[in-house]
């Protein structure tokens, strides 16, 4: 798999793990953790992952997030499960093996062929 | 809600593991994700799991984890007759898991919902040890899904 495309994927599972965390509903729920502290632990590993991701990427990885409270879709059996929609015969006909960056050519999400 | 969910090839009643990563990587196996997917889901279960155990205590772990790389909310349960080393907060080894693994944004946003159930449902467990004694994954879900409906 592309390395970018893998930083990106863990990039966006360890800002769900972070919104989780800080979710009070989620708190509340029981499981013991020490916030702050691993909160910390968390951010500066999404730091470094951070670090491993060109800034234009980057950026339009920030743009998606805060549009659709995600960067990265999959695509299975041909739809984006971002907006739901087919993508052209024409895109999905071709091999995909996730050996390079794209993008939904509907919402723009980066996209991991499943 | 758990009906929905729930479904007798997702209960392992003889979980063969003995270790958190071992148990971990034998529950996800059975939704037969392909193998590059599994790895990344696993990987987000294991940094989960490093960040505070979900071994709520009294043999019960409720493993959870998001990851983009899914399409909808899985829930597996496995029973190891042994248990396994979990870090729980009670220091017990671990007879009971559920697995509940979910997109970033799973249709009508039921996944802390669906968290709470299983947490509500696991505080009815710790109090018993019944469940230990069922022997077949259909009377599993049966004996789940009556506990859902019981009055905490």
């Amino acid at each position: 798999m592309n390395k970018i495309l893998e930083s990106l994927i863990t990039l966006n599972d360890l800002d769900l793990m972070i919104e989780e965390i800080k979710n009070p509903n989620y708190r509340d729920l029981g499981f013991e953790i020490d916030v702050k502290q691993k909160l910390e632990a968390l951010e500066k590993a999404r730091d470094e992952i951070r670090s491993k991701i060109p800034e234009n990427i980057l950026r339009k990885y920030d743009i998606l997030k805060k549009r659709y409270g995600r960067g990265v879709s999959p695509i299975i059996g041909g739809v984006c499960m971002n907006c739901f929609v087919k993508l052209p015969i024409s895109v999905v006909s071709q091999p995909h093996d996730n050996n390079k960056i794209e993008t939904c050519p509907n919402c723009g999400i980066f996209i991991y062929w499943a | 809600m758990l009906e929905n969910l729930i479904s007798e090839d997702r209960v392992i009643l003889d979980l063969k593991s003995k270790t958190k990563d071992e148990v971990l990587k034998e529950l996800l196996g059975v939704l037969k994700l392909p193998e590059e997917r599994e790895k990344i889901v696993l990987d987000a279960l294991k940094k989960r799991e490093s960040i505070g155990s979900t071994g709520i205590g009294k043999g019960i772990a409720i493993p959870h984890v998001r990851s983009v790389v899914l399409d909808d909310v899985y829930l597996v349960v496995g029973l190891s007759k042994d248990g396994v080393e979990f870090d729980s907060l009670d220091g017990k080894p671990v007879h009971l898991f559920f697995l509940l693994c979910a997109p970033p944004q799973d249709p009508g946003t039921t996944y802390l919902l669906t968290l709470g159930k299983i947490a509500q449902i696991a505080r009815k467990l710790a109090r018993r040890n019944d469940y230990m004694e069922i022997k077949t994954p259909k009377e599993f879900v049966e004996y789940l899904l009556k506990l859902e409906e019981e009055e905490e």
